[in-house]
């Protein structure tokens, strides 16, 4: 009976916990919004027009009623509305807050800074392979949020999503391809480089005649007299360069799983 | 008529004396007979005053009979005919040049008639390498080069391998100069997301001189500056007094650029030395850029020295190919050709191979 009553106030108390956070968060963007209709998609103001995001909802939760797993999308004026000092933190927050569940792959943005998180949590690495997020999802997601095309990059996850479920469903989880054309640009650029290098070493070995341009061999041993030997400081300056966080993976935020983050 | 020529002759037998570099001495060619140079000197004093005399009294002749030797132009202009007093034949040579053999008896002969004429050289550097050597050294200088057409040594042909004694002026100055230079300093530091970079300017300033001895500088203009400057350096221990009785066996070029004329090749050098002297002082800055400077070069009255160099005219596929050797020190040069084919051969391999190790690297680790 004890027992009973013990659950029955901690989870009156989590409740209330989400819904004072999400109220005041909404209430911070000044807009208040339906979000307690909505399982997948979320945002504290007018991103996504309602035809978009039902159509949005209405695929996660396909997604999730075949497969299990939560794809997710929070569209935010400034994730420190949300008392969180970086965007992988809000995103490691919002899944817990929202009780997202285990397996979860979630986009969060933040339109202030223009930052983005994908973030996976562990539960769902088994099916979305960091590096093969970081390649086929994330690049696909930025191009769209550069173009402030909110719902395009909902829609890009979720179809994305769906590839990384299907692969993982017929048990070949998606990868990175080992063979991309960054590196194969990479391979060619420097064989070519180092053939470039070799090569001229070899031709200078056949020249052997040259100008002699200075006659150092030829001076009077002690003979260099230094007569001013100045060195005046006269300015400073100084440059400062905010530092990107570009795409990352690893736990960060105090939560498990993989971030893919950065600035669009 | 041509023009006397003196040589040195064996005291002994009275053949031929050549100086030979291996021992410093002036051997006979056919009594095996040696002498040392100051011995030959001594005993020639005279018959060398005897010699220019009469050979500057046959050349007034020659000039008054109209004897010499006519030759179309422009090579009318640079040669002059001498005769050779062993066997005879009448010598062909450059009007700079003041000893030769005589290419049909090989008798060296010694000319001594233009140096009446013409400023006499201080020092002599002695050959110490030997023909074969120079034959060797240079078989030895196509070894190692990847890129050298393989029909080139086995092909090509020494056309002409000539010992001379090549005039040099041997500059000695100074040079000062005062730079100013703009150097900065570079701390970066974190703080927060920002990185920030902190630049310190200075200004410097540099003044100083520097002294210098003997800078080379070749005075003829049949020799390749180039190649007279890549066969430096000479070892100046080995400097002696100027006698024609090293020179037997060995042409010996006159300098036909004067001390004056060449000037501006040891300035340059001065300059450029007297700036890195300079620069070597600009120490611990990120980055050192020259704003201003202002160099001045002050050099004394040059020495006159004939330095030993072998020079080897080699031919292959109709192409002429210039290799010089230092008679000194040995140390040989000469651009060789590269072989197109050979070259794209090693691109493609090292091309080839070091993508197949990156892509195992990249791909299949």
């Amino acid at each position: 009976m004890k027992k009973d009553l013990f659950r029955l106030l901690s989870l009156a108390l989590v409740i209330t916990l989400f819904a004072g956070l999400f109220c005041f968060g909404a209430a911070a963007a000044g807009e208040d919004d339906d979000s307690d209709t909505y399982e997948y998609i979320f945002q504290d103001a007018a991103f996504l027009s309602q035809k978009e995001r039902d159509s949005l909802e209405s695929k996660s939760d396909r997604l999730y009623s075949k497969y299990k797993y939560t794809v997710a999308c929070i569209l935010v004026e400034d994730y420190a509305d949300y008392r969180c000092s970086s965007i992988e933190e809000f995103s490691v927050t919002m899944v817990k807050e929202l009780e997202l569940g285990k397996k979860v792959v979630l986009l969060s943005v933040s339109m202030d800074d223009r930052s983005y998180d994908i973030y996976v949590t562990d539960g769902a690495s088994e099916a979305f392979h960091s590096d093969a997020v970081g390649y086929y999802i994330e690049d696909a997601i930025v191009s769209c949020l550069k173009a402030d095309d909110w719902y395009g990059a909902c829609q890009t996850l979720q179809a994305k999503s769906e590839d990384f479920l299907q692969a993982w469903k017929a048990g070949t989880p998606m990868a990175k391809p080992r063979v991309t054309p960054g590196k194969v640009a990479a391979v060619v650029g420097i064989s070519l480089l180092s053939a470039l290098i070799v090569c001229s070493i070899l031709k200078a070995q056949m020249k052997s005649a040259k100008i002699q341009t200075n006659a150092d061999n030829y001076l009077v041993s002690d003979s260099f007299n230094l007569t001013v030997n100045l060195d005046q400081y006269t300015h400073t300056t100084e440059t400062r360069h905010k530092i990107e966080k570009q795409s990352s993976s690893g736990s960060r935020g105090g939560g498990g799983g993989s971030h893919h983050s950065g600035h669009f | 008529m041509g023009a006397n020529a003196t040589n040195y002759q064996c005291p002994a037998c009275t053949g031929p004396l050549h100086f030979d570099g291996t021992t410093g001495k002036l051997v006979c060619d056919y009594c095996d007979s040696s002498f040392s140079v100051e011995e030959i000197e001594a005993l020639y004093a005279g018959q060398e005053q005897q010699s220019a005399a009469a050979a500057m009294q046959a050349e007034d002749e020659a000039a008054e009979n109209g004897a010499y030797e006519e030759y179309p132009e422009p090579e009318s202009m640079d040669v002059r005919v001498y005769s050779c007093p062993t066997c005879g034949a009448e010598l062909i040579a450059d009007e700079t040049t003041i000893a030769s053999s005589c290419p049909y008896c090989g008798n060296p002969n010694v000319t001594p008639g233009p140096f009446i004429h013409a400023r006499k050289p201080d020092y002599v550097i002695p050959f110490k390498c030997t023909r074969e050597q120079a034959i060797a050294a240079l078989k030895n200088h196509y070894k190692g080069k990847r890129l050298l057409p393989n029909t080139f040594a086995d092909n090509n042909h020494i056309e002409e391998i000539k010992g001379v004694y090549v005039p040099f002026w041997l500059y000695g100055g100074t040079a000062d100069g005062d730079i100013a230079y703009h150097t900065t300093r570079t701390h970066t530091h974190r703080q927060g997301d920002w990185e920030i970079t902190r630049t310190e300017h200075y200004r410097v300033l540099r003044s100083g001189s520097v002294a210098f001895e003997m800078v080379p500088v070749d005075g003829s203009k049949k020799m390749p500056d180039d190649h007279m400057d890549a066969i430096e350096p000479f070892d100046y221990s080995d400097l002696k007094p100027f006698s024609t009785a090293y020179l037997p066996g060995y042409l010996a070029d006159k300098y036909d650029e004067d001390e004056d004329q060449c000037a501006e090749r040891a300035e340059n050098r001065f300059a450029e030395s007297i700036e890195h002297c300079l620069r070597n002082t600009v120490k611990g800055y990120g980055t050192v850029s020259e704003v201003s400077k202002e160099l001045h070069t002050h050099r004394r009255k040059a020495a006159y020295a004939l330095m030993p160099v072998w020079m080897l005219s080699t031919s292959w596929n109709g192409k002429q190919f210039l290799f010089a050797m230092n008679g000194q020190t040995g140390k040989l040069i000469g651009d060789l050709p590269v072989d197109k084919k050979k070259y794209w051969t090693w691109f493609g391999s090292v091309a080839a191979g070091v993508a197949a190790l990156l892509s195992i690297v990249m791909f299949v680790l």
